[in-house]
């Protein structure tokens, strides 16, 4: 859905990235300056890069090397800034009909009450974009952005201005796009909980160049990028689905690494899921634990041991099909005798589930 | 003391107001699309236009209405080929326009400029995302969010019109009924004896029709402002 490519040389740093994604949603995670806001102008139309073969959905917007320039009004992207921009001149209802009148022709992604339902906009529609939450504002952004009927999506970083809380305001809308528009997305992002929640590719960006990229699993499997992402957020992420709600307030989640039980979610009972397991949160134990209150407690069996810091290292775990990630301290690592091969159990301390998943 | 009124002061009132009126109505929207060249387009020959636009501004008024008389007059280069489509502006009404016009278009041009360069591009950048051209977006998101700097320029224009003298005189002269502005009437009062009554009068319509439209862009400001503006 995705094909980027751009080389371009700024005063103090250059950008030379080449990302491909056919998933719904790609996000391009990196620290900030790592050049994903740049890849972005260039796709939007606001930045003109020295070389650039920019292809989203299936059409060129910009190929260098052909002269294909699309102009930005008809690249029919519909961007979603962290400021959400809506015009202060107009009511909610404005916005969105300023960009229905764009999309009119191609009604691809839902009319308007369909939209303004699907992002919860009924209560806001008169007032002023003044008046409304950071939240409600960047839900109206979204829905503005679907009703011009975009080609692809891209989100800005749209959830960097706000807090936590609030972010549960955008978060289950954009999950419901992504279930129910055929439109693919691409997400900036700096904070690798939105990227977990919403992607299924990702590309790694920092410096100007592509770190890693391909499916969300495989890059968060991997043992060589604990650097990358820090000793708190390096952890896998595995697929599941609800198996069900037992009576002492427990969910059961079959995974081909065991079942996981953790406290009660809403979820209905079939649903697909994915859980993060983070590596900190993993213990290792040659033994079969016995007399633990963990109730997560997987077989596997060592894939790989890779050094991380100077007191640990990253052990990578095949459980059933999937890879589960553990931090290990040498002195662990040596009084366990853990070597590529071993047999061991997994007691995970604590799991994150992120959000009902389509697959 | 109505009575006394000479209808030299309504002549010159009414014919003010027309001139003022018409140069603000012609001028503002070259204002704004100068403006708009200025700010938001890179082009060749940017810095000249910016001199060109604010030469009348720093220049001494008597110079610039030279200037126009050797251009826009009967022999002038442009004057001549004018009157040839039967546009003649030397010592007509049309020629105080013109004057009143150019005098006022640097303070037009420059209030719009700065809320050009106040308004977030951000929105624009927004509107072509959504599909919108350039024109489309200049004239649905642009311009409504730069229309009290708009506002701002037809006051000051319309203000500079009123009071427009040295050009005006110079161009085209001070004929009762047809270039006799507020101000030349003024002027033309005090060279003569006895000539005071009038010039209060005059004066005191000059204060009246300027706090008039002071009054009347506050009022359209919180208009605008309670609408989002």
């Amino acid at each position: 859905m995705f094909d980027l490519r751009v080389r371009h040389q700024f005063n103090a740093a250059s950008l030379d990235v080449h990302v491909r994604s056919d998933a719904r949603v790609l996000a391009l995670f990196g620290p900030s300056g790592a050049g994903k806001t740049s890849l972005i102008k260039a796709l939007e139309g606001s930045f003109a890069p020295e070389f650039a073969v920019l292809k989203a959905a299936g059409k060129t917007l910009l190929d260098t090397t052909q002269s294909i320039r699309v102009p930005t009004h008809r690249r029919r992207l519909g961007v979603i800034y962290q400021d959400a921009r809506l015009f202060p001149h107009m009511t909610v209802d404005g916005n969105l009909r300023y960009a229905e009148q764009f999309g009119r022709a191609k009604k691809l992604n839902g009319a308007f009450e369909e939209v303004v339902d699907l992002l919860g906009l009924e209560r806001v529609l008169h007032q002023r974009p003044a008046t409304l939450s950071g939240g409600e504002a960047q839900r109206v952004a979204i829905g503005r952005a679907i009703l011009s009927q975009p080609r692809a999506l891209l989100l800005d970083e749209p959830l960097a201005g706000i807090d936590q809380a609030r972010r549960e305001e955008i978060i289950p809308y954009l999950l419901r796009l992504k279930r129910e528009l055929s439109l693919p997305m691409i997400l900036v992002s700096h904070d690798l909980n939105d990227v977990v929640r919403l992607a299924d590719d990702v590309a790694l960006i920092d410096e100007g160049r592509v770190v890693k990229q391909g499916a969300l699993a495989d890059v968060l499997a991997n043992p060589e990028l604990s650097q990358f992402f820090g000793p708190s957020q390096t952890g896998a992420v595995i697929n599941g689905h609800v198996v069900a709600h037992h009576p002492d307030g427990i969910t059961e989640i079959a995974t081909s690494a065991g079942s996981a039980m953790l406290a009660q979610i809403e979820t209905k009972v079939g649903a697909d899921v994915r859980i993060r397991v983070l590596a900190k949160d993993v213990m290792i134990s040659r033994e079969k634990p016995i007399g633990l209150s963990a109730l997560n407690i997987w077989h596997g069996s060592i894939v790989s041991i890779t050094p991380a810091g100077a007191r640990g290292v990253v052990v990578d775990l095949k459980c059933g099909s999937d890879h589960i990630l553990a931090f290990v301290t040498n002195r662990s690592l040596q009084a366990l005798a853990l070597e590529v091969g071993a047999a061991c159990w997994l007691v995970v301390k604590s799991l994150s589930l992120t959000d009902p998943q389509i697959s | 003391m109505m009575a006394e009124v000479s209808p030299q002061v309504w002549q010159a009132v009414w014919l003010s107001l027309k001139v003022a009126s018409v140069a603000t109505v012609c001028a503002l929207p070259v204002a704004v699309l100068v403006a708009y060249l200025l700010t938001r387009v890179v082009f060749w020959g940017r810095g000249l236009l910016t001199v060109v636009v604010y030469l009348p501004l720093v220049l001494p008024p008597v110079v610039t209405g030279y200037a126009l008389l050797l251009m826009f007059g009967s022999n002038g280069y442009v004057g001549s080929l004018l009157a040839d489509l039967g546009i003649v502006f030397a010592f007509r009404w049309t020629g105080a326009v013109l004057a009143a016009a150019i005098m006022g278009f640097p303070l037009m041009v420059r209030a719009i400029q700065q809320a050009l360069d106040a308004s977030d591009k951000g929105f624009e950048a927004a509107a072509a995302s959504l599909g919108a051209s350039k024109i489309i977006c200049f004239l649905t998101i642009t311009l409504p969010l730069i229309a009290p700097g708009v506002l701002a320029g037809a006051i000051l224009g319309f203000a500079k019109a009123l009071g427009e003298f040295g050009a005006t005189i110079t161009f085209v002269a001070s004929i009762p009924g047809q270039t006799q502005t507020i101000p030349s009437a003024i002027y033309n009062f005090l060279q003569i004896p006895n000539g005071e009554p009038v010039v209060m009068w005059l004066v005191g319509i000059s204060v009246l029709l300027s706090v008039v439209a002071l009054a009347a862009s506050e009022l359209l400001g919180r208009w605008m402002r309670k609408h989002g503006l």
